[in-house]
C-alpha cells in the first residue's frame, strides 16, 4: 500500500468511527489521524501495523488524546506521557483513530456505566456490548477497525468479544506491560485486544508483548513469532472441556455450537476429555473477585483527588475539593464498590476479608491447575448466552454460578485465555473460550485457528446503519 | 529522683541517590519547582513504581552498619491516607517486612557504654514540599518520591543527652556510609522523638508524647529535657499527661502543642501489588558488605589502638569525617600520629575555625603536613620553628624547603649559646632572683627571652638546661 | 460483621473522601449485605496454613532499576493538567497545619 492509500484507509476508519457513534456510542473521543499520518511518512512501510487504524480503550494513556477511563473524575485529563503500548503501537506504524468507551474505570461487565453512556451491540442496538472494553469490541465487530485495544481484569475483553462476535485475547499476566494503563485491580489487570481473525491476533501479540522495566510485573519470557505454524493439525493434542460449565448449559444453540466445535476438534486429531473442578471453589470465584478487585481498586484510585488533573472542583480546603470532586466525579456505582473495597482493608477486617480472599484465590488457582494438568488447552463457552438487553442487564445481580464467572479463573491464575466466535443464539453472537498454560499463547492460537476453520467465522463483521 | 524517663527515636533519612525511589526522575535540590518530576512522581493515572537499585543498596549498607538482620526478599506495602503532599493517596513503604530488623548501636556517654537497640529499618518515599503563604498552599513535587529510610529505635534512652548521642551516632554513621548527606538543618535527616515519664517504681510506661521534626542535635537535647520537666510537673500536680504531638519552639526552648494524636489512624496497609517480591542476589549483598567503608566507631578504635591517640583526640577527629579523612591522609605519610593529631587539633583546627575553612578545602597538602610532623618528631626542627612553618604551609608554601632552611639556621653550637645565656641572665636579674627563690617558671620566661634572641633557631630544651646550669654555677661561685 | 448502619457507611465514605446521598447510602448498606453473603461463601473453605496469593504465579523478580536519571517533565508539562498554579507551583487553599 502506498502512502495515499494508507491515508485514505486511516480517514475511512476515522470517519466510520464517527458515523457509528450515532448507532453504537462506542467512542469516548475520536482522534484525527493527521498528525500520526505525518509521522508515518517517516517510517518504514515494512512495519507490522503500518498504516493500520486501531481503536484504543480510554484507560490507555495517550498524549494525543484525552484519557478518561469513561469516568467523570477524569474528564479533560490529557496525559503528558504515553502508555507503553501506545508507544509500541506507534512504533509498529499503527494509527489511532478512536479512544473507546468502557465501563467507568473498567469496573463492570456491561459497558452501561460509561460517562458517555451505554455502548450498543452492533448485532442489536438494544443489547449491551458487554464490558468493560465494550467500545473497542463494538468498533471491531462493526468493521470500523480490525484491531482494538482493551483490558481484562475479570473478563473485560473476552465477554464483550463473545457478545459482539469478535476475537478477544487476554494474554498471560505480565506478557504485555501495564505501564500507562489506568488500573482497576493491579494483581488481575491484563492488557488485551480484539481482532477479526486469529492470524491478526497472533500478529498483534507480537507487537505488544515483551518486557518493560517500567512494569515490574512484566515478564522476561521470550516473545515468539506467534504467526508461524498456526494451522497445523491437532494430532496428539489434548484438549479439556470445562465440565462444570458444560454441565450447566441448557439445551439450545449455545450447546449445539459447542458440540459442533468439540466434534470438529476431534476430527482434527485432538483428544477431547471433560474435566471438572471442586464446585465449592468454583462457586467462590465471584466472592474472591468481588473482594480482591474492589480492595485493590479502593487504593488504586486514591490519586484521583481533584487537585491535579481531570475534574477539579472549587472549594476552600483540600478536603472539600477532594470530597466534591470525588462525589461528583465517581458514579454512585463506583463509589459503592470503592467503599466496600476500602472496608476489606481496614486493620480489623483485613485478615477476615482481603487476606481470606487472597488465600482462597490460591486454593482456586491450585484446583484450576490440577484440573488442567496434562491438557494443552481448556475450552468452554465464554458466556452461557448471547448479549442481554440493556434493560435486563441494568439490574441483574451478580451471579455466583461458575458458568457466568469462569473467565475470572485465568485472571486469578494469570494464564492466557481468549474468546473466538463460535455461533449465535437468537441472532446474537456467542464465543468459545480457549485457555492455555502460562506463556503458551502460541498453543492457544493454534487451537483458535482450528476453531476458526471449523466455525468459518473469520473476518465476520456486522454492518451497522447501512 | 522520683521519675524515670523513656525516650524512643524515629529517624527519616533521605538517601543520596541520583534518581527517585520509584521513578527515574532526577533527585536534585534547590531547583526550580516542579522541574524534577515525571509522571510517576505526580501519580498521574496509569503510572507504576520501579524500585531504585541504589536506594536498596544504601538501605542494605545502613542495615549492615547498624548490625541488623537483613530480609533477603524485599517487599513493599501501601500505606493509604490523603494529604495534599501525597499525590498517590498512598505511600509505598515496608510495613510488613522491613528490610532490616533487630540492630543496635552503642552510646558512649562520660565513658559509659550503653547499648540502644534498633527495632527496624525500612525503605519508603518522601512527600512533596508545601509552602504556605497567605490563603494558599504552594506545592512543589520535586521532593516527592525521594528515597527515604526510616530507622526506629527501641524506647531505650533515658534522657535528652542519650537521645542526642543516639541521633549523633546514627547521623555520623549514615554520613560515613555515604548513603545520605544526613543534614538535619536541611531536612535530609529528620527526627521525631517519643517521650514518656513514669514513677520510678512503676512497671508500666507512662503516656507518651511525640515531638516532631527536630532539626539539630542540640535541639533534641533541649526539647527532650524540657518535655521531661513538663511531664514531671504535670505528674507532680497529680494530673495526667495527654498523648499529643508537639513541636519544639527554638526561641522559647519549649515544646508546644501541635495536634491531638488522632485515635490511631487506620492506614489500610496491604502488599503493593505492582512490585513483586524482590529476591536479592546473595553475592550482591556480600559485595556491599565487603565494600562497606570504615565506620566512625571502627575508626575511633583504630585511632586509640593503632595510633595511640587519646579518647578526646579520637572523639574530636571522628566527629568530623572530613577532618579525620584528612588526618588519615597525613597518616599515610607519617608515623608521628600523636604529633599529627596534636598539630591538627590545635593550630590547624584553630586556623580552620577562624577562616571557616573545611578540611577538604585546606591548601596545605596532607603529605606536607606529615613532613613537618616528622621533622618535629626527629627534632630536625624545633617546635618553636614548627609553628611558623605551619603558618606558611597552611597558606600553601612548600614544606620541604622551609624545613630544610630551618634546619640549616638552627643554633646548635653550645659555645655560641653559652654566650647568649650569660647575656640574658645579666639582663634579667629579677627572673634569676625568682628562680633562686624556687619559682621554676622563671626558667620558662628566660627561655622565651633566649628564643627571641636566637630567632627561634635553638632547641628550647637545650636552652633551659643551659640556663639552669649557668645560674646554678654562678650561685656556687658566690 | 458486615452489617453496617447507614451512619457507619457514610463515615466510611467520608474516610474515602466522598459523600453519599441518603438513597445512595441505603444502597451501599445493601452492598454490605452482599459482601456478608460472599464472606459466608468463603468461610466454608478451610484456608488454614494457606499463603495469601498476592500476584499470579507468585511472581518474584530479581530486577532493580539502575540509578540513572532520565529527563524529567518540563515544568509546563508537569503542571499542564493542574487548574490552579502560580510561579511553577500547584496551588491549593491554605492547608491548615
Amino acid at each position: 500500500m502506498n502512502y495515499e492509500e494508507i491515508r485514505k484507509k486511516a480517514y475511512a476508519a476515522y470517519n466510520e468511527c464517527s458515523r457509528l457513534q450515532e448507532y453504537l456510542n462506542a467512542s469516548a473521543s475520536l482522534i484525527d489521524p493527521e498528525s500520526q499520518l505525518a509521522e508515518l511518512e517517516q517510517l518504514s512501510c515494512d512495519l507490522p501495523l503500518y498504516g493500520e487504524p486501531v481503536a484504543v480503550k480510554d484507560n490507555v494513556c495517550t498524549k494525543i488524546a484525552d484519557t478518561t477511563a469513561s469516568s467523570g473524575i477524569l474528564q479533560g485529563f490529557r496525559p503528558v506521557y504515553d502508555a507503553h503500548i501506545t508507544t509500541l503501537l506507534h512504533d509498529a506504524g499503527a494509527v489511532m483513530v478512536a479512544k473507546t468507551s468502557m465501563d467507568e474505570l473498567a469496573m463492570g461487565g456491561t459497558n452501561l456505566s460509561a460517562f458517555t453512556g451505554a455502548v450498543n451491540n452492533p448485532y442489536d442496538l438494544n443489547r449491551v456490548s458487554g464490558g468493560s472494553s465494550g467500545g473497542s469490541a463494538a468498533l471491531a465487530a462493526a468493521g470500523a477497525v480490525r484491531f482494538a485495544i482493551g483490558s481484562d481484569t475479570g473478563d473485560s475483553v473476552r465477554k464483550p468479544a463473545s457478545y459482539c462476535g469478535v476475537i478477544g485475547v487476554k494474554p498471560t499476566y505480565g506478557r504485555i506491560s501495564r505501564y500507562g494503563v489506568i488500573p482497576y485491580a493491579s494483581s488481575l489487570d491484563t492488557v488485551g485486544y480484539f481482532t477479526l481473525n486469529v492470524k491478526d491476533a497472533a500478529k498483534m501479540l507480537k507487537v505488544l508483548a515483551g518486557r518493560d522495566d517500567r512494569d515490574m510485573t512484566s515478564s522476561y519470557e521470550p516473545v515468539p513469532d506467534y504467526s508461524v505454524n498456526l494451522n497445523t493439525d491437532l494430532t496428539g493434542k489434548k484438549i479439556a472441556v470445562f465440565g462444570n460449565v458444560y454441565d450447566a448449559l441448557e439445551p439450545g444453540e449455545v450447546k449445539e455450537s459447542l458440540d459442533r466445535v468439540i466434534d470438529g476438534l476431534r476430527k482434527k486429531g485432538a483428544a477431547i476429555e471433560f474435566v471438572r473442578m471442586d464446585p465449592v471453589l468454583a462457586e467462590s470465584c465471584m466472592a474472591v473477585y468481588f473482594i480482591i478487585s474492589n480492595c485493590e481498586a479502593s487504593s488504586n484510585h486514591s490519586n484521583l483527588d481533584g487537585t491535579r488533573f481531570g475534574l477539579q472542583k472549587e472549594a476552600d480546603s483540600f478536603t472539600q475539593i477532594m470530597m466534591k470532586s470525588r462525589t461528583e466525579g465517581f458514579s454512585h456505582f463506583v463509589r459503592k464498590k470503592l467503599l466496600i473495597g476500602s472496608y476489606g482493608l481496614y486493620e480489623d477486617n483485613r485478615e477476615e476479608i482481603f487476606v481470606k480472599a487472597q488465600k482462597v484465590r490460591r486454593l482456586i488457582v491450585e484446583e484450576y491447575h490440577r484440573m488442567c494438568e496434562g491438557y494443552d488447552a481448556l475450552i468452554a463457552p465464554a458466556c452461557p448466552h448471547g448479549a442481554p438487553l440493556k434493560s435486563e442487564a441494568e439490574n441483574a445481580p451478580l451471579s455466583d454460578r461458575i458458568e457466568d464467572n469462569h473467565m475470572i479463573l485465568t485472571n486469578f491464575s494469570g494464564d492466557p485465555s481468549m474468546s473466538v466466535p463460535m455461533g449465535f443464539e437468537n441472532g446474537m453472537p456467542v464465543g468459545l473460550l480457549i485457555s492455555a498454560k502460562a506463556f503458551d499463547e502460541a498453543g492457544m492460537f493454534r487451537v483458535a485457528a482450528e476453531v476458526e476453520e471449523i466455525t468459518g467465522f473469520k473476518d465476520t463483521v456486522r454492518e451497522v446503519g447501512k | 529522683m522520683k521519675y524515670r524517663t523513656t525516650v524512643g527515636v524515629e529517624i527519616h533519612c533521605e538517601l543520596r541517590t541520583e534518581t527517585k525511589m520509584f521513578s527515574s526522575a532526577p533527585v536534585s535540590f534547590h531547583k526550580v519547582p516542579n522541574s524534577m518530576v515525571n509522571e510517576i512522581d505526580l501519580a498521574l493515572p496509569g503510572t507504576l513504581p520501579s524500585v531504585n537499585k541504589k536506594a536498596v543498596e544504601y538501605a542494605l549498607a545502613a542495615c549492615m552498619a547498624l548490625d541488623m538482620e537483613i530480609d533477603p526478599v524485599v517487599r513493599f506495602d501501601r500505606k493509604n491516607y490523603y494529604y495534599p503532599d501525597l499525590p498517590k493517596g498512598y505511600q509505598i513503604t515496608q510495613q510488613f517486612h522491613p528490610v532490616g530488623k533487630n540492630g543496635h548501636v552503642f552510646l558512649q556517654i562520660d565513658g559509659i557504654k550503653k547499648e540502644i537497640r534498633i527495632e527496624r529499618l525500612h525503605m519508603e518515599e518522601d512527600t512533596a514540599q508545601m509552602f504556605h503563604k497567605g490563603n494558599h498552599t504552594y506545592i512543589d513535587y520535586n521532593r516527592a518520591g525521594i528515597p527515604l529510610i526510616e530507622i526506629v529505635s527501641a524506647p531505650e534512652m533515658s534522657s535528652g543527652n542519650e537521645a542526642a548521642a543516639y541521633v549523633e551516632i546514627l547521623r555520623n554513621t549514615l554520613y560515613y556510609l555515604g548513603v545520605s548527606d544526613a543534614k538535619m538543618e536541611e531536612g535530609s535527616l529528620r527526627c521525631d522523638i517519643n517521650v514518656s515519664v513514669r514513677p520510678w517504681d512503676s512497671e508500666k510506661l507512662g503516656v507518651k508524647t511525640e515531638i516532631k521534626n527536630l532539626n539539630s542535635i542540640s535541639n533534641i537535647r533541649k526539647a527532650v529535657d524540657y518535655e521531661v520537666s513538663r511531664q514531671i510537673e504535670i505528674l507532680d500536680a497529680g494530673k495526667e499527661v495527654e498523648p499529643v504531638t508537639l513541636r519544639f519552639e527554638e526561641v522559647s526552648g519549649k515544646t508546644v502543642f501541635m495536634r491531638r494524636k488522632e485515635e490511631s489512624v487506620d492506614y489500610r496497609y496491604f502488599p503493593e501489588p505492582n512490585i513483586p517480591a524482590i529476591e536479592l542476589d546473595p553475592e550482591w549483598i556480600g559485595l556491599i558488605r565487603a565494600n562497606l567503608p570504615e565506620l566512625p566507631e571502627q575508626r575511633r578504635v583504630r585511632y586509640l589502638r593503632e595510633y595511640g591517640l587519646s579518647e578526646y583526640e579520637a572523639g574530636v577527629l571522628v566527629q568530623d569525617k572530613e577532618l579525620s579523612d584528612y588526618f588519615d591522609k597525613m597518616c599515610a605519610h607519617t608515623k608521628s600520629y600523636k604529633t599529627a593529631s596534636k598539630y591538627l587539633l590545635t593550630g590547624v583546627l584553630g586556623y580552620m575555625n577562624a577562616g571557616k575553612i573545611r578540611p577538604e578545602d585546606l591548601k596545605m597538602k596532607p603529605a606536607d603536613f606529615a613532613l613537618l610532623c616528622d621533622a618535629v618528631t626527629d627534632k630536625t626542627v624545633y617546635s618553636s620553628q614548627a609553628k611558623s612553618i605551619l603558618t606558611e604551609i597552611l597558606e600553601g608554601a612548600d614544606a620541604k624547603n622551609l624545613i630544610q632552611s630551618a634546619n640549616k639556621g638552627k643554633v646548635s653550637d653550645i659555645g655560641e649559646l653559652a654566650e647568649t645565656v650569660k647575656q640574658v641572665i645579666g639582663e634579667n636579674p629579677e627572673a634569676v632572683k625568682d628562680y633562686k627563690s624556687g619559682k621554676d617558671r622563671a626558667i620558662g620566661y628566660l627561655t622565651g627571652k633566649m628564643m627571641k634572641k636566637t630567632g627561634g633557631m635553638a632547641d628550647p630544651a637545650v636552652i633551659s638546661r643551659l640556663i639552669k646550669e649557668e645560674i646554678d654555677k654562678s650561685e656556687r661561685e658566690w | 460483621m458486615a452489617d453496617l448502619t447507614k451512619e457507619q457507611v457514610l463515615e466510611l465514605a467520608h474516610r474515602l473522601m466522598f459523600d453519599l446521598s441518603g438513597e445512595e447510602a441505603e444502597q451501599a448498606v445493601k452492598e454490605f449485605t452482599e459482601l456478608e453473603r460472599y464472606l459466608t461463601l468463603l468461610r466454608r473453605i478451610d484456608t488454614e496454613g494457606v499463603e495469601p496469593m498476592v500476584l499470579p504465579f507468585d511472581r518474584r523478580t530479581a530486577f532493580l532499576r539502575e540509578d540513572e536519571p532520565e529527563k524529567p517533565l518540563t515544568q509546563e508539562d508537569a503542571l499542564s493538567n493542574v487548574r490552579h498554579k502560580e510561579d511553577g507551583y500547584a496551588v491549593l487553599p491554605r492547608v491548615v497545619k
